[in-house]
C-alpha cells in the first residue's frame, strides 16, 4: 500500500508540476498505477469508464447551469441584481460581498452542485465586484466559499447518493441540510463582516461610507430584482410544483434567462456566438477534470487505497469525538486528491459501521460527510470550485486557494461544532419528519 | 491573465506547409466546438420538450407521460458536448493546469517544459483517442444496444471518439507549435470572461 | 493468495450484496485464505449495471453481481426473465432455470466467464399514490420504469411509464413529478416509499436474477481442488440465498405496510386483463431472440400453461 501511494503521489505532483492539464494528470496518474500494480486491460478499461462517466445521468444539471450562467452574464441582469441590494447590502460592513452569500445560498436552493453554484453566481457577481472596485482577493475568496453551499442547502446530489448509500431517507437528509446551510452562510457573512472592518480597503471607498437612503429608495430598489425573483421561482416551482426533477429544473433556468436576455434586446448573434462558444469551452473544462478525477477514484478503489486509510482509522479505536475529528483529517486530505463522489463511495463501508456504532445519527453524519466534501471542493490541486473561479477569472489557482483559507476554516470549525450539536442538523428533521 | 507563455522571442517565420497543417487543426478544433454547441443546444431541446410534454400529459391523460429516449440522449448529448468542446478549450487555454511552476522559468525553461507537457498530454490523449475507436468498433461489432431504448451503442461511443480524436490533434499541433517555439495557446479562441 | 474483486451496484444494505459477502467469507474460510474476494459495494468501481458482464468478459473486473435481464445489449437471451408474467414464483424461477440454466452457461463460457450462482429479485409490486380496483384506475398513471421492457409492460397495461434515473426518483415523486414506481419492495424499502406513496400492488409480473459470475482466466488460476471447493460452496449456499431473498419480500412489505402503505388485491379478472394485454411482448420477446422459444415452450409445457 505504501509504494501504490507514494507512486500516486509521486506521478500526480510530477506531472502537475511540469504544468499537464488537470484532468488529463489524473487521467495519465490512473494509467502509470494500473500498469504499475494491476494486469488489466487498461485500453478497454479507460473507455468504459469515458463512456460511463461522461454519460453520467446525475451531471446533467452541470452543463445546462452553465450555459444558464452565460446568458444571465450577458444580460443587466448582474447589474439589476446589484441595484437593487445595494441599498440593503450597504447596511452590512462588507457591503455587496454579501451577494456572493445570498447568492450562493440562493441558488443553491436551485441547483445540486457546488460547482454549478460557484459557476452561475460567479458568472453573474464577480465581473460586477470587480467593475465597482472590491478587491479581488475577497471576491474571489467568498464566492469559493460560498459556493459550497450548493451541497449542503438541498436539493443535493451528494446528499442523494448517500442517501442511497447508506441507505437513508433522501427527504430527510434535504431536511437535515437547510439549518446548517443556513447557519453556515450566516457563518461565511460574519467573516465577511470582521474581514472587511478590519482591513476596510477591501471594500472600495465609495461603497465604504453608509449611504443614507429612505426606505422608500430600499424598497423601490428591490423591484430590479424582478427578473432574477422571476427566474428563481419559475426554478424552483418547476421543481417542487411536480413539473419538472431537479435537473430538469436546469432546462428551466436556461430557457429562462433566454427569455431575460431576449427581453432586455441582448440576444445578438454575436451574444448567442459568445454564449455558445464560452459554454462549451467551460463545460469541456469542468467535463475533462470530472472524468479524471472518476477515473482516477476508480482506479485507488480498484487498488484498495481509500479502503485501507479507513480501516486504518477503525484500527485507532477512538473515541466518539476523537473519531469524528479524524475523520475530518483524513476527509480533508483524501478531498485534495478525490473528487466527494469518490471518496463517500469508497469508503462508506467501512466507515459507516465504525460511525454507526459509535453512536452518531446516520442522517447527522450524512450531513458531516457532505461539509467534508465541501471541504475537499476547496482543497488544491483537485478543488473544483478553485478550477471553477479559475476558468473565470484566470487566476492561479494556488492564489485562489490562498483567499479561500478562511472560508475552508470556517468549515473546519463548522464541523466542529456540529459534532459538539448534533441537533444543529437533526433538529429541523424531527420536528418536521417525526 | 498572462498566457503568453513562449512571448518574448520574435515569432519564427513557419514554412507554408506547416502553417497549413496547424491552421487545419484550428479548424477542426473551431469545428468540435461548434458541434459541441449543438450538441449542448439539442439537450436543452430535449429536457425541456421532455417536461413540455410532461406537463402535457397532466392536462391530457392521454397524451405519453414524457419522452421515453429524453435522459438516456440527453446524457450522449452531453458526454459528446464535453469532448468535442475540449480542443477548441485547448487551443484556447481553458483547460486548467497549474502554472505556479511555468511562471518562474525564463522563456527557455518554459518553452522545454511546455513542450514535455504538451508530449504527455500527446500521450494521454491519444492513447485516450486510440482506445475510444476500438471501443465503439468492438461494440459495432458485437451489435451492442442500450437497455433503456434499444439503441445501438457504437453511435454515442463514436461521437466520444471523434471528440477524443480532435482533442488529440489539437495536442499534436500544441506540440508542434512548441518545437517551432510558436506560442501555443491563443486567446482570440477564448470568449471574454469575467475577469476580463 | 488469489485475490479478486466483486463488483457490485447494490449497496451494503441490500440482501444480493450481504449474500455476495457471506459467499466470500465462506470462500476465504473453506480454501484457507488462498482465494480472497473483496467484494466492492455500491459501485466503488465504476462499473454500471449493464455492462458487468462484458466488464467481466474483458478482465476489467474479476468478479461481478450481474443482473441478467441488463445484460440484453450483449447477450438478448438473457432478458428471457424480463417477459412479463412468464414466472410468478420462485419456485416457478426454479423451473425456468431448469431450462434456462444450461443456454446462461453457455452463454457465461462464451463471454470468458462462469456462473458460480444465481439468486432471484423477489417479486415486482407497483408502487402507487393512488387506489384503483381495475386497470381503467390506472389509466395514465405516471409510472418510473428502469429500462424498455418494463416501459412496454406499463404502456401495454395502460399506463404512462417514465424512464428516469434513479437519483430523480426521490425528488421526482416528493414534487409529483410521477405517481408511482414499478420495482420490488426491497427497493422500495431502500428508496423509503412510505414518504410519498400510499398503495402496494402485488403485480407479481417479473422474476429476475442477480449471478455471480468469475472470469475465466482467473478462475483457472485457482488450484483444481480450490475451484471445487468453490463450486462446491456455490451449490451449497444458492438455497440459501434464495431462502434470503424470498425472507428479504415478505419482510420489506413489511416494512411497508408497517410504515403505512396499504397492499391492495389485485382481483382475478384485472390479472387475467394484465396478462392478455401483456401477452404481445411476450410473443416479440421470443421473435426477437429466437432462441427463446423453444426455453419458454419447455418451461410452460412443465408449468402446463403450454
Ligand atoms: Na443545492
Ligand atoms: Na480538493
Amino acid at each position: 500500500m505504501t509504494s501504490i501511494a507514494t507512486t500516486l503521489l509521486a506521478v500526480l505532483f510530477g506531472t502537475l508540476a511540469s504544468g499537464v492539464w488537470i484532468g488529463l494528470t489524473l487521467i495519465f496518474t490512473a494509467v502509470v498505477l494500473l500498469y504499475t500494480f494491476r494486469s488489466i486491460p487498461v485500453d478497454r478499461l479507460l473507455p468504459q469508464y469515458v463512456f460511463n462517466i461522461l454519460t453520467t445521468p446525475e451531471l446533467i444539471a452541470l452543463p445546462l447551469f452553465i450555459v444558464m450562467g452565460e446568458f444571465l452574464f450577458r444580460t443587466r441582469l448582474s447589474r439589476a441584481l446589484f441595484d437593487g441590494l445595494a441599498p440593503w447590502a450597504g447596511l452590512l460592513p462588507g457591503r455587496l460581498l454579501h451577494v456572493n452569500v445570498a447568492g450562493s445560498s440562493i441558488f443553491a436552493a436551485v441547483s445540486g452542485s457546488s460547482a454549478a453554484t460557484t459557476q452561475v453566481v460567479g458568472r453573474i457577481a464577480l465581473s460586477e465586484l470587480e467593475r465597482r472596485g472590491y478587491a479581488r482577493p475577497i471576491a474571489v475568496g467568498s464566492l469559493a466559499g460560498a459556493g459550497t453551499l450548493g451541497f449542503l442547502i438541498p436539493p443535493s446530489t451528494i446528499m442523494i447518493i448517500y442517501g442511497v448509500l447508506a441507505d437513508e431517507s433522501v427527504l430527510r437528509l434535504f431536511t437535515a441540510g437547510f439549518v446548517p446551510g443556513v447557519l453556515l452562510a450566516l457563518c461565511f457573512m460574519a467573516w465577511i463582516m470582521v474581514h472587511t472592518t478590519i482591513r476596510p480597503e477591501l471594500v472600495p471607498e465609495s461603497e465604504r461610507a453608509l449611504r443614507h437612503v429612505s426606505l422608500g429608495e430600499r424598497l423601490s430598489a428591490l423591484r430590479e430584482l424582478a427578473p432574477v425573483v422571476a427566474l428563481i421561482v419559475a426554478v424552483l416551482g418547476s421543481m417542487y410544483g411536480g413539473l419538472a426533477t431537479p435537473s430538469e429544473a436546469a432546462a428551466i433556468g436556461v430557457v429562462g434567462a433566454m427569455i431575460i436576455a431576449a427581453a432586455q434586446g441582448g440576444l445578438t448573434f454575436a451574444t448567442l456566438r459568445d454564449v455558445a462558444l464560452g459554454s462549451v469551452q467551460t463545460c469541456a473544462m469542468i467535463g475533462l477534470i470530472v472524468l479524471g478525477a472518476s477515473i482516477l477514484g476508480n482506479v485507488a478503489a480498484i487498488l484498495g487505497v481509500p479502503r485501507a486509510i479507513a480501516g486504518f482509522v477503525e484500527g485507532l479505536g477512538l473515541a466518539p469525538f476523537a473519531l469524528i475529528l479524524v475523520l475530518m483529517l483524513v476527509y480533508l486530505v483524501l478531498g485534495c486528491f478525490l473528487d466527494g463522489f469518490s471518496m463517500i463511495v469508497m469508503t462508506l463501508p467501512v466507515v459507516l459501521p465504525l460511525v454507526a456504532g459509535a453512536g452518531f445519527d446516520t442522517v447527522w453524519f450524512g450531513i458531516f460527510l457532505v461539509l467534508v466534501v465541501e471541504m475537499s471542493q476547496i482543497t488544491p490541486p483537485l478543488g473544483f470550485n478553485l478550477f471553477v473561479i479559475q476558468g473565470l477569472t484566470g487566476e492561479g489557482l494556488m492564489t485562489i486557494t490562498r483567499h479561500t483559507l478562511p472560508y475552508l476554516l470556517i468549515l473546519v470549525g463548522f464541523v466542529v461544532l456540529m459534532a459538539l450539536f448534533p441537533d444543529i442538523a437533526l433538529f429541523l428533521p424531527r420536528l418536521l419528519l417525526g | 491573465m498572462s498566457d503568453d507563455t513562449l512571448a518574448g522571442a520574435a515569432a519564427p517565420a513557419v514554412p507554408a506547409p506547416v502553417a497549413a497543417v496547424l491552421s487545419a487543426a484550428d479548424g477542426l478544433a473551431v469545428l468540435g466546438g461548434w458541434l459541441a454547441a449543438a450538441c449542448l443546444a439539442g439537450l436543452t431541446c430535449l429536457i425541456s420538450a421532455e417536461i413540455v410534454t410532461a406537463a402535457a400529459s397532466r392536462l391530457f391523460p392521454s397524451l405519453p407521460g414524457g419522452i421515453s429516449i429524453a435522459w438516456e440522449y440527453s446524457a450522449y448529448l452531453m458526454g459528446s458536448a464535453f469532448l468535442f468542446g475540449s480542443a477548441l478549450a485547448l487551443r484556447a487555454g481553458s483547460h486548467i493546469r497549474m502554472s505556479v511552476l511555468l511562471a518562474r522559468l525564463r522563456a527557455r525553461g518554459r518553452r522545454v517544459v511546455e513542450t514535455v507537457a504538451s508530449l504527455i498530454g500527446l500521450l494521454v490523449t491519444g492513447f485516450l483517442a486510440w482506445s475510444l475507436v476500438v471501443f465503439a468498433v468492438r461494440s459495432w461489432q458485437g451489435g451492442q444496444i442500450s437497455g433503456g431504448s434499444f439503441t445501438p451503442l457504437w453511435i454515442p461511443q463514436a461521437a466520444l471518439a471523434a471528440g477524443a480524436i480532435m482533442l488529440a490533434v489539437q495536442m499534436a499541433a500544441r506540440l508542434l507549435r512548441c518545437l517551432l517555439g510558436l506560442r501555443p495557446d491563443d486567446e482570440r479562441f477564448k470568449v471574454s470572461g469575467a475577469g476580463e | 493468495a488469489v485475490t479478486l474483486d466483486l463488483a457490485t451496484v447494490w449497496p451494503d444494505g441490500n440482501f444480493h450484496t450481504q449474500n455476495a459477502v457471506a459467499f466470500a467469507d465462506a470462500v476465504g474460510k473453506a480454501t484457507d485464505g488462498a482465494v480472497a474476494i473483496t467484494v466492492q459495494s455500491g459501485g466503488a468501481l465504476g462499473f454500471k449495471g449493464p455492462e458487468q458482464l462484458r466488464a467481466v468478459r474483458d478482465g476489467l473486473v474479476p468478479m461481478a453481481d450481474v443482473l441478467n435481464i441488463q445484460q440484453i445489449g450483449d447477450e438478448p437471451l438473457l432478458g428471457t426473465e424480463s417477459i412479463p408474467f412468464l414466472v410468478g414464483s420462485a419456485d416457478e424461477l426454479k423451473v425456468l432455470h431448469k431450462y434456462l440454466r444450461p443456454a446462461y452457461d453457455e452463454i457465461a463460457a462464451k463471454n470468458n466467464q462462469k456462473i458460480l450462482y444465481m439468486v432471484p429479485w423477489p417479486t415486482q409490486y407497483l408502487h402507487l399514490k393512488i387506489k384503483a380496483d381495475g386497470l381503467a384506475g390506472l389509466e395514465g398513471v405516471k409510472i418510473r420504469v428502469p429500462d424498455k421492457n418494463a416501459q412496454d409492460m406499463c404502456n401495454a397495461l395502460g399506463m404512462s411509464a417514465i424512464l428516469m434515473p434513479w437519483g430523480e426518483v426521490v425528488p421526482a415523486l416528493a414534487s409529483g413529478r410521477v405517481d408511482g414506481v414499478s420495482t420490488s419492495a426491497t427497493s422500495g424499502v431502500d428508496g423509503k416509499f412510505w414518504e410519498f406513496l400510499e398503495t402496494i400492488y402485488p403485480t407479481n409480473h417479473v422474476w429476475s436474477s442477480q449471478m455471480v459470475n468469475i472470469n475465466l482466466d482467473r478462475w483457472n488460476e485457482i488450484s483444481p481442488a480450490n475451484r471445487e471447493k468453490i463450486e462446491a460452496l456455490a451449490r451449497e449456499m444458492e438455497p440459501g440465498f434464495w431462502e434470503v431473498s424470498v425472507r428479504n419480500d415478505k419482510e420489506s412489505l413489511k416494512l411497508l405496510t408497517d410504515n403505512g402503505m396499504e397492499v391492495m388485491a389485485i382481483l382475478p379478472e384485472m390479472r387475467a386483463e394484465m396478462q392478455a394485454r401483456t401477452a404481445p411482448l411476450k410473443d416479440a420477446f421470443i421473435e426477437r431472440v429466437p432462441q427463446a422459444g423453444p426455453i419458454v415452450e419447455a418451461y410452460l409445457e412443465e408449468l402446463g400453461r403450454g
